[in-house]
Parts: structure tokens; C-alpha cells; sequence
């Protein structure tokens, strides 16, 4: 039997587990809208996303952050989480930057460390994409 | 699962604290089995220079780290861009027992692997 292209495609794809590491901060570079961009086509396809926010990208999670035409990653990220992606902060870069983990993250992320992304890396995902 | 990882540092040492993470995840992926390709490239090169005294401006040394990881992992560096910066291999710490290789090689190293990270 011969699928139409685009069931084919779906048919043969697998959900994937994909883990997108972040290492720079807003408004530096095109990568946060990158990310964005990535991770919501990845999870409109039904794979599983992880964002981890390393070092300067932790300044991406800041719920603070609203820029004059009232955008911000920050509502990016919240899109993402709301849309069924894990968000992770390095919480360690994040209090070298003091940035307060109680009070002042998006809701929704998950606070971590090093540690947790070799774990993600070695057990949780299939694909690993870094923006930095 | 993401086993074979190649972590490349590119970044100098000391003015930012990029390239120290990614010593830092080889620690915590080592301390999981995993063993990753530590690659250094570029002005990551600067880590492996032998008499290197940074307390003397108050900055953490690296040199303990690294000689962990070399035992543990092994270093990899470019030779490339060893010469780009118009170093000798003979100018890397002899205690971390670098591995120079050639763009061939580089590229050969880093395709064993199902992930590299760029630092």
C-alpha cells in the first residue's frame, strides 16, 4: 500500500527524546528564538523536549524581564513549559548571576545542576543539540 | 541514551567561565561511567600551556582538573591550532599527556561520537 508522503513520514517516525542545551542570554544572539523555534516544532511532532539553560542562557528564565514592546523570553519559555517542554536551570550559574531560584524564575522550571545534565545526556535523551 | 560524547572546549581559560563548565560536565559525565573525548580547539588551547600562574591575579587554577580528566579521559588538541597561535606542542604541560591531532583526525574523533559540545 502506498501512504500519502506525509502519513508515511509520521508512520515511520519514532518519538524522539531530545535534550537542547542553551548557553547564552537573551538578546545577544538569535539563539533563544532559535531554541524556541526548535523545541516547539520538535514538540508539535510529539517528541519529547528537554531545554537546559546553562551559564548566561539562566538570564533566559528570568520571569522579571519584560522588554519595552512588552516581550520577553521569559514568555517564550512559559509557552514551551505550557506546551509539555522540561525546562532546567543550572542553578548554580544562576546564583553566580544572582538571580533569586524562589522568587524570580519562570513557572514551571525545574532547578538543576551539572550533574543532572550528564544524567539527561547519558540516560534520558537520544539527541543532544547545543546553542551557544 | 547519549553515550559517546566529544566536549570541545574553544574557549580561552580565563575572562569567562564558558570553557571551565565544560571541564566540569566531563567530571560529572565520568563520575556517571561515561568517559567523553575532551577536544581542545582554538584558543581552548590556552589551558594546556605549561607554568601558567594564575593566583597570582587571583584566579582559580585549572591545573589539578586537568590533570584528573588527562588521567582519567585523556586531552585531545588540535594541532592546528596549536600552530595558529604560533605555539609547539612542546609548549603544552607535559603532565597532562596531551594527544596533538591533525584536522584529520580532529574530525575523525569527534565523528565516533553521537554528540559534541561546543564550550
Amino acid at each position: 500500500m502506498k501512504l500519502p508522503l506525509r502519513k508515511h513520514k509520521r508512520w515511520c517516525m519514532s518519538v524522539g527524546r531530545l535534550l537542547i542545551i542553551l548557553f547564552t542570554p537573551p538578546w545577544q544572539s538569535e539563539n533563544t528564538d532559535t531554541v524556541y523555534e526548535f523545541a516547539k516544532a520538535a514538540l508539535e511532532e510529539g517528541h519529547e523536549v528537554t531545554v537546559f539553560c546553562d551559564i548566561d542562557a539562566t538570564y533566559n528564565l528570568m520571569a522579571s524581564q519584560i522588554l519595552a514592546d512588552q516581550t520577553a523570553p521569559a514568555g517564550k519559555i512559559a509557552k514551551l513549559i505550557e506546551m509539555g517542554a522540561r525546562v532546567l536551570a543550572c542553578q548554580e550559574s544562576a546564583r553566580l548571576r544572582g538571580i533569586d531560584l524562589k522568587k524570580n524564575l519562570v513557572r514551571g522550571v525545574v532547578k538543576s545542576s551539572l550533574g543532572q545534565l550528564a544524567i539527561e545526556l547519558a540516560e534520558k535523551h537520544d539527541r543532544v543539540v547545543a546553542f551557544g | 541514551m547519549v553515550n559517546k560524547i566529544c566536549l570541545v572546549i574553544k574557549s580561552p581559560p580565563y575572562g569567562s567561565g564558558r570553557a571551565a563548565e565544560g571541564l566540569r560536565l566531563a567530571t560529572a559525565l565520568i563520575a556517571m561511567n561515561v568517559m567523553p573525548h575532551i577536544l581542545f580547539i582554538d584558543d581552548g588551547i590556552y589551558f594546556l600551556l605549561k607554568n601558567q600562574k594564575p593566583e597570582a591575579a587571583g584566579l582559580t587554577s585549572f591545573g589539578e582538573r586537568l590533570k584528573t580528566l588527562a588521567d582519567l579521559a585523556g586531552l585531545h588538541a588540535a594541532r592546528d591550532s596549536i600552530a595558529e597561535r604560533e605555539l609547539k606542542p612542546s609548549d603544552l604541560d607535559e603532565n597532562y599527556n596531551v594527544k596533538t591531532l591533525s584536522l584529520d583526525e580532529t574530525a575523525e574523533l569527534i565523528s565516533q561520537d553521537e554528540a559534541a559540545i561546543t564550550f
